[in-house]
């Protein structure tokens, strides 16, 4: 079996001892920093990326990852615990988790969190495993066109699944798009937007944009509301030392993590979905087949399994595109496909045949992964909560260190710390403005692709820019992207999309 | 303009002007062709359309308000971007030890209550925190004080 064989190869790769040590860690230190205010997975990874500077690409990788399953989990951590969803995925974890645990169950509610998710993470590596050498050998049959209309799929996917208004998320993208465009111009080698700043050649710095959005905004954002310092009750008081759930409670979780399994999975392939979709998404199934709905916002078991499940199976199996394609499906995986380039591999479909070691060894690494996840944290959540309480002057001077080093390392530029502090102003500026920096990250990453593969599609075409509906693959993505596009603009889904982010 | 929405205004405002600063500094370039585009070609055409949704977010802002401009923080902001800037300017000559030290120290004004012994102390540990880890760690070449190593 060619499945089983290919596993074996990624489960040797992953399990010496270097690689095994550096997963371990990347979900240690994922957790770590994905527990404390205000730091999501996006941040989490822009700042934990320097640590993998030195590292081989695949070991890398596999730390990268288990920062991001890390730091996913962290988010859930402090959405049941104290009511403060790290990101917008575990907010509706928050939703009956912290009900939970304001009933002394929190501890069932994390335990739930912790065995939903792992069950979820192992089917969809199975998932991935199966289905990605599939995936890119149809990959490699794409056209500059088939790429040009993915790309925008994807793009607008992201739109649509903006927060508030449409139309301000597409600016951001062709904001980002633009951005993405500075630097020499690959084909005509003529220098574009570079103001004469010869650093500026090689086009922006993707760690200083991410850094600068993420990071030194989220910083400013934080000083200005003040982020409270706030008080964790005891955890004897919030029940973190009974795990087990009842047996009723049990059934009712176990029925809720497979749907939200199932459900997270399909959505995380998705351009533009992954997780948050997948965790809305879920939990809206979840009280719609409950038999008494009215249980939910009152420490429903399901309102947490549900939605856990499906915001872990949504994240690993958003690796599919971006492992399979070269594309993201959503921020986070464009900063993975940063750190990929970091590390001079290049994404796409030739990624299975030219690097196996590096591609079955990190589908490994999330199983081993996501199984350390449950090992060490739920021992160690009483450490997560004491970090809860770290006060915010101590910590911000911390994580601005952590960005201008990390920044400054990529190549020794003062020029790129710069860079960084105006995109911090920047993404502060936008907050302000009600625009989602995260949408202008993923234009940022595509820009270059979108053009050059544009540019080819046309010339192909001699110019004639029928080539992307006579192609049936291409018309089909554009149909999709229109038909996504067409039901976000939509009035009345707007306000029922509203609605749904307001439950949260 | 009683009923205008500013925050939604200036974010128009933002977008056009970016959308018309693409096109106008692509003028520079060769426009090319749609089979041969030239380096403009892609820039002037996603300024284009960012300049048409400006128009477009600053027309719906003139009926959707009133809504006043959000209020800025200045001093987190001015104080981040000093402290950023600091270790930017910093870092080759002072080296590490010395560029957290100061950075540290700046970045806390950021926040009103200031206590200077604990700053301090935030700052020694931070410095020895990143000398440790991102020197000796992970290898990376920051210089940690070269005005020693100059000297001796």
């Amino acid at each position: 079996m060619d499945l089983l064989n290919n596993l074996a190869l990624g489960f040797a790769v992953a399990l010496t001892l270097d690689n095994s040590l550096y997963c371990l860690l990347g979900t240690l230190l994922g957790t770590l920093v994905g527990v404390l205010p205000g730091l999501g997975p996006l941040a989490t990874i822009a700042l934990l990326l320097p640590l993998t500077y030195g590292l081989e690409p695949t070991t890398a990788l596999i730390m990268l990852a288990g920062i991001y399953y890390g730091a996913q989990y962290g988010g859930s951590t402090t959405a049941i615990l104290i009511n403060l969803p790290g990101e917008v995925s575990s907010v509706v974890t928050a939703l009956d988790g912290h009900q939970m645990a304001r009933q002394g169950r929190a501890g069932q509610a994390l335990a739930v969190a912790a065995l939903g998710s792992f069950f979820a993470g192992c089917m969809a590596t199975l998932l991935i495993a199966a289905v990605a050498p599939s995936m890119s050998a149809l990959a490699l049959k794409f056209g500059p066109a088939e790429y040009c209309s993915l790309m925008l799929l994807g793009l607008v996917a992201a739109v649509a699944l903006a927060q508030g208004s449409v139309i301000k998320a597409m600016a951001m993208v062709l904001i980002g798009l633009l951005l993405g465009l500075i630097g020499t111009d690959v084909t005509s080698g003529s220098q574009r937007f570079v103001f004469g700043i010869p650093e500026l050649a090689d086009g922006v710095d993707f760690v200083a944009v991410a850094m600068g959005l993420f990071g030194v905004a989220e910083v400013i954002r934080n000083l200005e509301t003040g982020q409270a310092d706030r008080q964790v009750a005891s955890s004897a008081e919030r029940g973190l030392n009974r795990w087990r759930p009842p047996r009723e409670d049990c059934r009712r979780a176990w029925r809720a993590s497979l749907r939200g399994t199932a459900l997270g999975s399909l959505l995380g392939v998705l351009p533009g979905g992954g997780a948050v979709l997948a965790s809305y998404a879920s939990y809206l199934l979840e009280k719609k087949f409950a038999r008494e709905p009215q249980r939910f916002g009152h420490g429903a078991i399901e309102g947490v399994a549900g939605p856990e499940s499906a915001n872990n199976a949504g994240a690993q199996t958003a690796f599919i595109p971006m492992l399979t394609l070269g594309l993201p499906s959503n921020p986070v995986m464009a900063l993975m496909i940063g750190a990929m380039t970091i590390h001079n591999v290049q994404p796409g479909p030739q990624v299975i045949s030219s690097n196996p070691e590096l591609f079955w060894g990190l589908v490994a690494s999330m199983w081993i992964g996501n199984a350390l996840l449950v090992i060490l944290n739920l021992p160690l959540i009483g450490l997560w909560v004491k970090l809860l309480s770290i006060r915010y002057r101590l910590l911000y001077p911390s994580i601005l260190m952590l960005c201008v080093i990390g920044v400054y390392s990529v190549n020794h530029s003062p020029l790129l710390v710069l860079v960084m502090a105006i995109f911090g102003a920047l993404g502060y500026v936008f907050s302000k403005l009600g625009c989602e920096p995260a949408q202008l990250l993923l234009g940022f990453v595509l820009g270059p692709m979108m053009e050059e593969n544009l540019r080819r599609a046309m010339t192909i075409s001699r110019g004639d820019p029928g080539i992307f509906v006579s192609q049936p693959i291409s018309l089909t993505l554009l149909l999709l992207a229109l038909a996504l596009l067409l039901a976000a603009a939509a009035p009345a889904v707007a306000r029922r999309r509203t609605a749904a982010f307001q439950e949260g | 303009m009683r009923r205008t929405n500013k925050q939604e205004l200036a974010a128009g405002l933002l977008f056009g002007a970016v959308g018309a600063a693409a096109i106008l500094l692509s003028r520079a370039d060769e426009m090319g062709s749609a089979s041969q585009m030239g380096p403009a070609y892609f820039p002037t055409l996603l300024g284009a359309v960012l300049l048409i949704l400006g128009v477009l977010v600053i027309i719906r802002a003139l009926r959707s308000g009133p809504l006043p401009l959000p209020s800025f923080a200045g001093r987190p902001l001015l104080l981040v971007l000093a402290a950023t800037a600091l270790f930017a300017l910093c870092i080759a000559k002072a080296g590490l030890i010395v560029t957290t030290l100061a950075v540290v120290i700046l970045s806390r004004f950021a926040r009103a209550e200031y206590a200077w012994r604990e700053t301090v102390l935030l700052a020694v540990a931070l410095a020895a925190f990143c000398t440790v880890l991102f020197h000796f760690g992970l290898g990376l070449q920051l210089p940690l004080l070269p005005v020693l190593t100059r000297s001796g």
